[in-house]
């Protein structure tokens, strides 16, 4: 009996301890589970968080996107009474604050001032003490006094700066596993990864784009939708005349000419998304063709989202002033054709049809004018010529062998009367050792024509216009110089240019303006060389070189050395 | 305690309160105390360290770094630097070259003449 007892409580004890063990392993493994189960959600959720944060970033660096996707699905893993978010947004701090628990004001400034020291301590700077609160949730409960018992700060950072800071708090203390805060970190890591690498390939490209903004010749520049400048390239900060580093905004807003209001148009753009073309706009002493075009968003396909405009200033300053220069030049040839055909068909008038009968003297004396302006209207016609086939490439020369010197001296007789009926001083020094060579003597005498004539018209009463010609190495140079006026630096490029009348002749005598245009072709087609020396106020002098052929240059040349000699002689 | 050991004492204590003022206590302690040699008080003061204490700031380092490697290289700087720099030995151009990128490599000592070497 004892000993079926004994082998009942034997039994029972080997049950018990059999049952002991299978329940502890079953706990064991109802834990497990429990673990596994919980370890499984937090996987998904980090998952479908990172998916989520991986779409909505997409290409574009918003960051206020990014915290509401992190914070926004916070009560899948997590309990809270507030979740916050510091945002620093275009050098502006954004507080925002969702309360899930009614916690009081003070809660929720002690929130604040927490995420401002946090902020504070990775960025080095102070945070602003107001900072207005975006709050959402639920309404703030003054009488719920419960403290701020546990939280932590998640730092969204972009390269090496911080950009925001996400704070989830609770009233009540230890709240928030290691595990928790650990996937919460791991989803921020990856936002900031994934927002830094779209950083640096959106500068990669912005850079590109400045340098292709630099390069051109048009100024541009974009504001965005706040009238806030973004880009701006050198055109356009020298056609404003504003600062080359970094200008700001009020920079472009005073540089900008009162007469035309650019920021009405730039919201006008903005608002009806159009562009705003201005034919002439005059900012200085030039004149723009303006076009101000909306910018859109384009990573926005439902709706098309201004996000600013670009400014284009096409400078036309050059297309206004040869405009210009075109219409003088016809009034000018207008004028110039029609005097010698006036005096001419008055002439032949009077020859037909005198009113008495003319002496033989009276008629050669008309006959002589109609010549003379004929001759006139003749040159007149081959400077445009000339100046036309200039342009079209297609002026030629025909050099021959000849005699400079004898040339300018005919062409100095031909002004002599002039210069001396108005008391000018023709000084002539030409070097008799100019060898004879190969040069276009009709457009050689043209050239000095146009010199010496344009000479006398600047010059006035008591002043003198003086004329040089020398050998040089392998040329010939010749200069034609005056006391007249001077030529103001800032228009002295425009000498040569065709139609340019700098005006201020002596003698109201007004030219076409394409001689000096053609002085330079014809020098140049010699392979020549032109050049100009001015002084206000002192005069001008015009120098032109003519290469001499091979055979005349060592010619020229040995008479050069044979002369050295000589030359030292009588120094000594 | 070697001179190293307080100035790595220092260091830590400086990282983790500084850390504790960034993120928060709770995780900067829970991180902290993963690391095996390192002993930390609950207000940051790291009170012991137990073992190479280059090698505890580097396990550190990497318990941050599960968290987020950009928020290491922003908020732990100092220890960073400390760890490179210590490991940066004349020879090992990587992490000089990793602290200072600019700084050209010297060439290699001339070997000293004849005469040097009988006069030394």
């Amino acid at each position: 009996m004892i000993f079926v007892i004994a082998i009942a409580i034997g039994a029972t004890i080997i049950f018990g301890v059999v049952a002991i063990i299978f329940s502890m392993k079953e706990e064991k493994a109802i834990k497990s589970l429990v673990q596994n189960e919980k370890n499984q959600k937090q996987r998904l959720y980090e998952i479908t968080m990172l998916k989520e944060v991986q779409d909505r970033i997409g290409y574009s660096m918003d960051v206020e996107k990014v915290v509401d996707v992190i914070t926004g699905s916070l009560d899948t893993l997590l309990s809270y009474s507030t979740v916050s978010a510091l945002i620093l947004e275009n050098d502006r701090f954004i507080f925002q604050a969702h309360v899930k628990e009614g916690v009081s004001k003070n809660y929720l400034e002690n929130v604040k001032a927490i995420m401002a020291r946090s902020f504070s301590e990775m960025e080095g700077t102070d945070i602003p003490e107001r900072i207005e609160p975006n709050i959402s949730g639920v309404a703030l409960d003054d009488l719920n006094h419960s403290p701020l018992a546990s939280y932590f700060n998640i730092p969204l950072i972009i390269n090496d700066r911080a950009v925001a800071l996400i704070t989830v708090s609770s009233t009540k203390p230890d709240n928030y596993t290691e595990e928790e805060m650990t996937t919460l970190y791991k989803i921020a890591a990856m936002a900031s990864e994934t927002l830094s690498r779209l950083e640096n390939i959106l500068s990669l490209e912005k850079g590109k784009l400045m340098a292709m903004i630099g390069s051109l010749a048009d100024g541009l520049f974009m504001v965005d939708v706040n009238g806030q400048l973004t880009v701006i390239n050198d055109a356009a900060k020298d056609f404003l005349k504003i600062p080359k580093d970094n200008p700001t905004t009020i920079d472009l807003l005073s540089a900008l000419p009162n007469t035309y209001d650019f920021s009405a148009k730039i919201q006008r753009s903005i608002n009806h998304k159009r562009v705003i073309e201005e034919k002439e706009v005059n900012i200085d002493e030039k004149v723009f063709q303006i076009f101000i075009t909306p910018v859109f968003d384009e990573s926005v396909t439902t709706e098309r989202k201004v996000i600013g405009a670009s400014v284009l200033l096409h400078d036309i300053t050059l297309e206004k002033s040869v405009s210009k220069m075109k219409e003088d030049f016809t009034n000018i040839m207008v004028h110039e054709l029609r005097s010698p055909l006036t005096a001419i068909k008055a002439s032949s008038e009077l020859l037909m049809a005198p009113p008495a009968p003319l002496a033989e003297e009276e008629k050669n004396k008309i006959i002589g004018l109609i010549s003379g302006q004929s001759r006139k209207m003749l040159d007149e016609v081959s400077l445009i010529l000339d100046a036309a086939k200039l342009e079209a490439g297609l002026f030629t020369i025909s050099k021959l062998p000849g005699d400079l010197k004898k040339l300018i001296n005919e062409r100095i007789s031909v002004f002599a009367p002039q210069a001396h009926e108005r008391f000018i001083n023709l000084v002539v020094d030409i070097d008799p050792s100019i060898p004879n060579f190969k040069f276009d003597p009709i457009h050689i005498g043209q050239v000095i024509n146009n010199l010496i004539s344009n000479s006398l018209k600047f010059t006035s009463s008591g002043g003198t216009v003086r004329i040089i010609a020398k050998p040089a190495i392998g040329s010939v140079v010749v200069s034609v110089s005056d006391t007249g006026a001077g030529i103001p630096k800032d228009k002295q490029h425009l000498l040569f240019s065709k139609f340019t009348q700098l005006g201020g002749t002596q003698n109201g005598v007004v030219g076409t303006g394409l001689g000096l245009y053609i002085v330079k072709g014809v020098v140049e087609a010699h392979d020549g060389q032109v050049s100009l020396e001015s002084e206000e106020g002192r005069g001008t002098t015009i120098t032109f070189t003519l290469p001499l052929d091979a055979a005349v240059k060592s010619d020229a040349q040995s008479q050069i050395n044979a002369a050295i000699p000589q030359a030292h002689k009588l120094m000594n | 305690m070697t001179d190293t050991a307080i100035n790595y004492q220092q260091l830590l204590t400086d990282t983790l309160q500084r850390q504790m003022v960034i993120l928060g206590s709770t995780i900067t302690l829970a991180k902290a105390k993963h690391v095996n040699g390192l002993s930390v008080a609950d207000d940051g003061r790291v009170t012991s360290i137990d073992g190479n204490p280059q090698k505890v700031s580097i396990k550190l380092l990497e318990e941050f770094r599960e968290l987020s490697p950009l928020m290491v290289k922003k908020t732990m700087k100092p220890l960073l630097n400390a760890i490179l720099t210590s490991y940066a030995k004349p020879g090992d151009t990587q992490l000089v070259a990793e602290q200072k990128p600019e700084t050209a490599q010297q060439p290699p000592a001339e070997a000293p003449s004849q005469d040097q070497g009988e006069k030394s």
